[in-house]
């Protein structure tokens, strides 16, 4: 029952309709909302990063300590537990390159879980019609979707990476490890950067193309994980090396090794790996526009 | 530049699909007001209505709304600032909640947050979606997704209303809902409504004047009131006893009997000055009993039956 009060009628607009240049933001914030609305699959893909985050932070705290507890002690006892606590535990550098890569491999899950349906699930639902009959253009379209899943990429790579950072930054000693090791902190962020946007434009691209969340699932598994084996075996087999460069977690890979001045493998070469994550980037942002542009104008 | 009394012009507009031609050397100017685009299945409205908004690349000709022509990229931004577009697909996001995708969609539109959340719960309730704002969308019947869908295009306070079948899969209460609200805002609320539909009755119910399209072109342009307007000399009449004997009586009075069905028939006086007085004067006579007699009206239904006859030439009524 309504209330006798309650009138169902028609009121005009007396606000104003801006040129509003955060249109991509309110999109991106709606994927975001939606994306999460899921809970258990959210709950599955964000635990790993943050099990692996708390012990990689527990890891670097403890190496501090212990670390930190030798010198005080000293003695000949002391200092042979703390060789072999270094020993088992090793640098916190390459703790963090180490954490980093396997980080990117979560990252990878949950991207392309969230990202697999952003634009699959529009062109199978016809959601283009209502985003395109606004005053929205491609690139904002575009734009929206891909910090809506960078968001993603952030929160399972960036966020864990910067725990482990903040951490090792704060338990080290005087601050040794942001006055003498920074370079592990802006290289740390140049990978997850790169990396999360490549992925973000891959995985987007592949939605593009599909009309189901499952069929781009599929097809971000099998270029990822089966062009990797495939790469891999084929150039095994044909002992050519630069197949491998098909593989986007090999070019990672090797990326992150030349990156963090870890030694590279001896058919790696940084320069190709590299250009090879640029022309995947290059060719899923030609793929995702190409699409784009077929649904906001079927030409 | 169009004229200012012209909503929507289009000049020799036309549009294929490969081999297939949806639209062909369609000319039209449409008034403001509300226009009903009827036509069958595949006459080419749901690809008018895209063209309009710039959704899709005209092969030919050039169109324009609102004086915006929608081939520019400025002209498609503001058509659709001043454009609210009902899609007839079941375009909805079903994990979002009512309130959620139409704000969303009031801010995508250029509406500052608060703006668009308070005129998202006004529609909502103008739409009778009041109770389930709060729903997700995939919990909605066909009824309350056609309402939200109106609401989404209702939320900016739109000039124009493209409306796709607006009452496609509703039931008759949904449809008498849809159409009331359709009506209010073309009739007490000044929007200018394209309502695009193959449902005959849902035109003559909302809008003034009708387009009938068939195989991508225009079959016929006229206003409903015209269409519908009572016909002085004929009339329909309920006849309850000797309906036969009745009938014998009206050839040598000069009456014409165009259609009987049961204890109904349809009649053409000879002259248009003569009233309905001759009819009671047969009956009389025949002996039969008149339970009706009303002015026969032309049914818009007619007008576009024959407008859709083979070989027949665009109407201009």
């Amino acid at each position: 029952m309504k209330a006798s009060t309650h009138a169902e009628i028609y009121r005009p607009f007396s606000g104003e309709l801006r040129t509003y240049p955060m249109r991509p933001l309110t999109l991106a914030l709606s994927g975001i909302r939606l994306g999460l609305r899921k809970k258990l699959p959210a709950f599955l893909l964000f635990s790993a990063p943050v099990i692996t985050s708390l012990v990689g932070a527990i890891r670097v705290y403890l190496m501090y300590f212990f670390a930190d507890m030798m010198k005080e002690e000293g003695g000949l006892g002391g200092r042979q537990i703390g060789a072999a606590l270094e020993e088992l535990l090793g640098d916190v550098s390459a703790n963090v390159v180490l954490f980093v890569k396997t980080s990117s491999l979560f990252s990878l899950l949950a991207m392309t879980w969230f990202g697999a349906g952003m634009i699959a699930d529009d062109r199978r639902l016809g959601a283009n019609l209502l985003y395109f009959s606004r005053p929205l253009t491609r690139g904002g379209y575009l734009l929206g979707k891909l910090v809506g899943l960078m968001f993603f990429g952030v929160l399972t790579l960036a966020l864990p990476v910067s725990v482990i950072l903040s951490t090792a930054v704060f338990a080290s000693p005087d601050w040794s490890f942001l006055l003498r090791e920074s370079a592990v902190i802006w290289k740390s962020a140049i990978y997850s950067g790169v990396w999360i946007l490549t992925v973000s434009i891959i995985v987007l691209a592949l939605s593009s193309l599909v009309n189901r969340k499952t069929l781009a699932l599929a097809l971000a598994f099998g270029l990822v994980i089966v062009l990797h084996g495939a790469s891999e075996a084929a150039a095994m087999l044909l002992e050519v090396s630069e197949l491998r460069l098909l593989s986007l977690p090999y070019n990672f890979e090797v990326f992150a090794d030349w990156l963090f001045d870890q030694p590279l493998s001896t058919h790696a070469n940084p320069r190709y790996s590299i250009c090879a994550i640029g022309a995947f980037a290059g060719a899923g942002f030609v793929l995702l526009m190409r699409s784009l542009r077929k649904m906001e104008v079927v030409a | 530049m169009s004229d200012a009394a012209t909503l929507i012009e289009t000049h020799s507009l036309g549009k294929s699909y490969g081999k297939v031609q949806a639209l062909r050397e369609l000319s039209i100017a449409i008034p403001p007001g509300a226009v009903g685009l009827l036509g069958p299945n595949g006459a080419g409205k749901t690809t008018l209505m895209k063209l309009l908004l710039g959704l899709l690349v005209p092969t030919e000709g050039r169109a324009s709304i609102v004086g915006e022509d929608p081939r520019t990229r400025r002209g498609r931004l503001s058509i659709r600032e001043r454009v609210g577009y009902m899609p007839e697909g079941d375009c909805l996001l079903p994990n979002a909640t009512g309130v959620e995708l139409v704000s969303m969609l009031g801010r995508l539109t250029g509406m500052r947050a608060a703006d668009a959340m308070t005129r998202t719960h006004e529609v909502l309730d103008y739409c009778q979606l009041e109770e389930a704002r709060y729903r997700p969308v995939t919990g909605f019947s066909t009824g309350m997704k056609q309402r939200l869908k109106l609401a989404q295009a209702l939320v900016h306070d739109p000039q124009v209303l493209l409306l796709d079948e607006p009452t496609n899969g509703l039931d008759p209460k949904g449809r008498r809902q849809m159409l009331e609200l359709v009506a209010d805002l073309a009739q007490n609320h000044g929007k200018n409504v394209l309502l695009c539909t193959h449902l005959l009755p849902d035109v003559e119910r909302t809008c003034e004047s009708v387009i009938a399209l068939q195989d991508g072109s225009v079959k016929l342009v006229a206003e409903v009131a015209e269409l519908t307007r009572a016909e002085g000399a004929r009339y329909r009449l309920l006849v309850i006893r000797n309906m036969d004997a009745f009938c014998d009586a009206l050839d040598p009075a000069g009456v014409v009997l165009e259609k009987r069905e049961g204890r109904r028939c349809t009649l053409r006086l000879p002259d248009e000055s003569q009233s309905a007085d001759l009819l009671f004067h047969l009956a009389h006579q025949s002996g039969a009993v008149l339970e009706s007699v009303e002015p026969a009206r032309s049914s818009l239904e007619e007008a576009f039956l024959t407008a859709l006859q083979p070989e027949t030439q665009p109407v201009q009524a």
